[in-house]
């Protein structure tokens, strides 16, 4: 008997698989510019491709893990970690390609520290293993300035008019949110303003859209989102977003949260004729409104902006017999150039306020 | 028996006497504004202004401001006394008062300005406190996941003062009960003060703790830079003067759970000066210098997003000169910063050093540019601005860096017109970093807007409102470096027509915006195409109506993407004590890799039955489809109290 054949069936039996069933992974994009000294965001999709063995053997292991990604400079020194594990799993077939999606955030920290050993580019690579053996790939990161590196946001802040991010509010006060953004290169931003009103978040918090934002932004740097006017007529508990549509970041959108809160006397709505919102200053403007029973005197207030806090600039008080009314040249001198906001209440026997209206812009040009 | 020559003298001298009697105003008629018996005023106290001739003259010819708000209409007159009784309580503190004339000429006058105090008594210049505070009870009707079926909120604000006229406390809270962790903010308790500020002076002395703004904003302080905090003041107002020293918060928190005084690695402390030097003419100059240095636990606060992991320190100061000169006709400002950023902290890396300065010129004409019959009013300004390429500042995180460069702009009026033009170039890599490419990048604007001034336009045109704006910008590598090459790499234009009318009953306005965008790297183009069509109508006095529509259509790299906002709102008085609000919102994107829609609608159903009480039904219905549908419908009974 020929031991040949048996010898050689102990050896394959014997002799582990050489060859790696993962036979190639790439990433797109293999190159990318960042920014020296931000954060900055990277969209990464990682292509695994498994082929049956040589052998032609269906393979046992039906699943693709990277454990973590690592930023590394030409010379493979390490720089840093991501310890973000991607695995997928998938039925066995005789080929299989994986592809797998990652936001990665590139930490200040470490654009900085390779800038300043003088590095000018690195790497980050993640290494793919389905359990008969590893291989790996990796995107190069190009260090470039802020407005050649490739377009995305390094910071978003939110907050309300004054640099709050938490109000307390009557029902129907003027609120407005603002947004700061710090960018890379150039694109354009598409982001939603949404908010979850009280009849939502009573119960499970669901957000509507308010306004859409479309602006392209250019050369890196920084640029300030003025926000729609807020729904106020709800009592209770409103949270406000930005939702940011493009470019991907790499954090959660940041909350604010708003309560409108009732007042034993909120003053009822005034309603006024003129002047239009917008409407320029001049010495014929005549501010009239309907009158408000019980009114002793009626005031126009002029302030810098929509808020009603604190003491107005300037206007003026009338009596309660005149619905109508010219600010004197006296008073519109203390109004220089620019944009106001003014709004008129009705004032009571005993001082108290009865009605106010909502605060309308106005224009004021140079004399 | 007399001399000739001494008699003459008398006859001189009674004549010169005359003449004063006749044309010199006697001291004595100076308007005043009378004293109180009490030796201050009171809140309700009316304030009797002494006028002599001025008077009895009309409201065409004299007029009364009290803290520069015009009050003519409120007086009275009684002999040669103008008795103003305010229309509202002053509030207690300084006021001031001024009386003008009207001359026949055409002049206006001031003839007297007085600043008076407003006390409770005479011990006590204020003694106040207002409390207000509500409770909600809510109660879902049917399942809601994950929610507690019945919750309570409740609010309350405080604020109180207490002030002798030598020293002043003073404090005001919002206060928050919030049981849900996802409806209050990270760092606040279910009871909690959302936002607090108080503050104690003494003389020259102020010492404040809470929210507050106490850096002058410039290159390393943010406008409006507010955190939590302690600081202590020193303010000579006089001589204008204020020196501050402060311990903030480098993050803005919300909650006093989150403790008043700044933590080891969110700290920002620093003294700030400003003076006005110039005696007699204090707004002429202002002197203001900065120094602060602290820790910055990175973009971990609410309202932010960024890099968690910055735990950067640093220290930054500023110098910074403003002044009014050739009779407040030209501006100039100059600021010279220095900063020294750490992006790792404690960490192996070493800070970095960096500089920065901007100059700023603006003027103003003293008269207005005669074009024919038309008068134009306009002002212009140039500003030169260098940032260093790693110049950072705790107290101005969203401040750029690595800037150098002019800008420059004019701006005109005339006949209901507004006209604006800027423009400027400025580089990156302004320290010249190896390895870089350098960038310049130009930007250029106008903007025009029209409102009828003297036109008194056709009824159903309402009061119309026109603009135009256009915003040019380009980007070009003026030294090679990063992988990219010498040459114009990116050219960018927006336009934007807007028109609104206003009307009595109500406005609607439309704008149009056409923005393109070419990436001559890529050599690639998109465009995007946007419309938004706003309404508002309050046909009736108990019915408001107002309507919002926003569509958009970008097109880049060969594919289409298309957005739709559509948001309605409808409220109505039903009776005195019943309301009745609905509001329908709608978002549809349409693009290569999504689909989606989502509405969300509400009904809302609200009853006063007494005076601080408050009964609503309301009720949700909000979808999305995408991938997948996905549909949440809420109906609550909600009852809220008030009390003060």
């Amino acid at each position: 008997m020929n031991p040949m054949p048996s010898m050689a069936l102990l050896f394959l039996l014997a002799t582990p698989t050489a060859q790696a069933v993962v036979t190639a992974v790439t990433v797109a994009p293999g190159s990318a510019a960042v920014p020296v000294g931000q954060t900055t965001t990277l969209q990464l999709r990682w292509t695994v491709e498994r082929n049956a063995d040589a052998s032609g053997r269906l393979p046992a292991g039906d699943e693709v893990v990277s454990e973590r990604g690592e930023f590394r400079d030409d010379a493979g020194r390490l720089l840093g970690r991501v310890e973000r594990r991607l695995r997928q799993t998938r039925p066995v077939s005789p080929s299989d390609v994986f592809d797998f999606r990652e936001t990665v955030r590139v930490p200040t920290a470490l654009l900085y520290q390779a800038h300043s050993a003088g590095l000018t580019r690195i790497h980050y690579q993640r290494a793919f293993d389905d359990g008969y053996g590893p291989r790996s790939a990796a995107a190069e990161l190009r260090l470039t300035s802020a407005a050649a590196a490739a377009f995305g946001l390094s910071r978003l802040a939110l907050s309300f008019e004054g640099g709050w991010l938490h109000r307390l509010v009557a029902p129907g006060e003027a609120l407005r949110p603002r947004a700061v953004v710090n960018f890379t290169g150039s694109g354009q931003l598409r982001a939603t303003w949404e908010v979850a009103e009280p009849a939502t978040t009573r119960g499970e918090p669901v957000f509507r859209p308010l306004q859409s934002v479309r602006r392209y932004l250019t050369g890196g740097g920084e640029a300030t989102l003025e926000g729609p006017a807020l729904p106020t007529r709800d009592r209770g508990t409103y949270l406000l977003r930005l939702r940011i549509d493009a470019p991907e970041t790499g954090f959660a959108p940041p909350v604010l949260r708003y309560v409108v809160a009732p007042t034993e006397e909120t003053p009822t709505v005034l309603k006024v004729q003129s002047p239009a919102v917008g409407a320029p200053l001049t010495p014929e403007t005549r501010f009239q409104w309907t009158p408000v029973a019980g009114a002793r005197a009626y005031q126009v207030e002029i302030r810098a902006t929509e808020s009603v806090t604190g003491p107005p600039l300037t206007g003026l008080v009338t009596t309660a017999e005149r619905q109508h009314a010219t600010l004197p040249a006296h008073t519109r001198r203390h109004l220089p150039p620019g944009r106001y906001y003014w709004r008129l209440l009705a004032i009571g026997a005993q001082g108290d306020i009865l009605a106010a209206s909502a605060p309308r812009e106005l224009r004021v040009g140079a004399p | 028996m007399p001399s000739p020559h001494r008699s003459g003298q008398d006859r001189q001298r009674w004549r010169m006497i005359l003449l004063l009697f006749l044309f010199h105003r006697p001291v004595w008629g100076e308007p005043a504004l009378l004293p109180t018996a009490e030796g201050f005023w009171t809140p309700d106290a009316p304030l009797r202004i002494e006028a002599g001739a001025l008077a009895g003259a009309g409201p065409e010819r004299r007029a009364v401001e009290l803290d520069d708000m015009d009050v003519t209409a409120l007086l009275t007159v009684e002999g040669n006394v103008l008795v103003l009784r305010p229309a509202q309580p002053l509030a207690p503190g300084w006021h001031h008062l001024r009386l003008v004339e009207y001359t026949e000429d055409g002049e206006i006058i001031e003839r007297g300005a007085w600043r008076f105090e407003v006390r409770r008594s005479r011990l006590w210049r204020e003694r106040d406190g207002e409390w207000q505070a509500g409770l909600a009870l809510n109660r879902a009707l049917g399942q809601v996941p994950a929610a507690p079926r019945t919750t309570l909120e409740g609010t309350g604000r405080a604020n109180g003062a207490v002030e002798s006229g030598r020293w002043r406390l003073q404090g005001e809270s919002d206060l928050i009960y919030q049981p849900r962790d996802e409806l209050r903010s990270q760092t606040m308790s279910p009871l909690d003060a959302s936002a607090f500020a108080a503050s104690a002076t003494r003389g020259p002395w102020r010492l404040a703790a809470g929210q507050q703004t106490p850096l002058v904003p410039g290159l390393i302080a943010e406008d409006g830079f507010l955190r939590r905090g302690v600081s202590l003041g020193f303010e000579r107002p006089r001589r204008g003067t204020r020196v501050t020293a402060f311990a903030l918060r480098s993050q803005e928190v919300v909650g006093l759970a989150a403790g008043l005084t700044p933590t080891d690695d969110d700290r920002l402390t620093g003294l700030t000066l400003t003076t006005r030097p110039l005696a007699g003419r204090r707004e002429d100059l202002l002197v203001s210098a900065t120094w602060l240095q602290g820790r910055d636990p990175g973009a971990v606060g609410d309202g932010v997003g960024g890099d968690p992991d910055l735990a950067a320190r640093g220290d930054a100061y500023a110098l910074a000169v403003d002044t009014f000169l050739w009779q407040r006709r030209l501006r100039l400002r100059g600021e010279w910063a220095g900063s020294r950023y750490d992006y790792d902290g404690a960490g192996p890396l070493t800070a970095e050093r960096s500089r920065a300065h901007a100059l700023w010129a603006g003027y103003t004409p003293a008269r207005p540019l005669n074009l024919g019959q038309t008068q134009v009013n306009w002002e212009t300004g140039v500003e030169w601005r260098r940032l260093g390429s790693f110049f950072r500042s705790l107290a101005n995180p969203s401040a750029g860096a690595d800037r150098a460069g002019w800008r420059a702009f004019f701006t005109a009026t005339w006949d209901g017109f507004d006209l604006r033009l800027d423009g400027g170039r400025e580089r990156d890599n302004v320290d010249a970093l190896p390895a870089l490419p350098r960038i310049a990048i130009d930007r250029w604007g106008a903007a025009l807007a029209w409102s009828p001034v003297q036109w008194q336009p056709p009824g159903w045109l309402g009061q119309p409102r026109l603009g135009l704006d256009t915003q040019r910008s380009g980007q070009a590598v003026e030294r090679e470096g990063g992988g990219l090459a010498v040459g114009a790499t990116r050219r960018t234009r927006t336009t934007t027509l807007s028109a609104g009318f206003d009307y009595p009953l109500g406005r609607w306005s439309l704008t149009h915006t056409l923005a393109w965008d070419e990436d001559l790297a890529q050599g690639s183009e998109s465009t995007s195409r946007a419309n938004e069509l706003s309404l508002g109508l309050q046909p009736w006095e108990s019915v408001t109506l107002d309507l919002t529509w926003q569509r958009e259509r970008y097109d880049g790299g060969g594919e289409t993407t298309t957005s739709e906002v559509t948001d309605l709102a409808l409220s109505q008085r039903l009776s005195p004590r019943l309301a009745l609000q609905l509001g329908h919102s709608r978002e549809r994107q349409n693009g290569p890799w999504t689909q989606s829609r989502a509405t969300a609608t509400q009904i809302q159903l609200q009853w006063w039955p007494r005076q601080s009480v408050t009964v609503t039904l309301e009720g949700s219905d909000n979808r999305y489809r995408a991938e997948t549908e996905q549909r949440a419908q809420q109906i609550f009974l909600r009852l809220d109290l008030t009390w003060s």
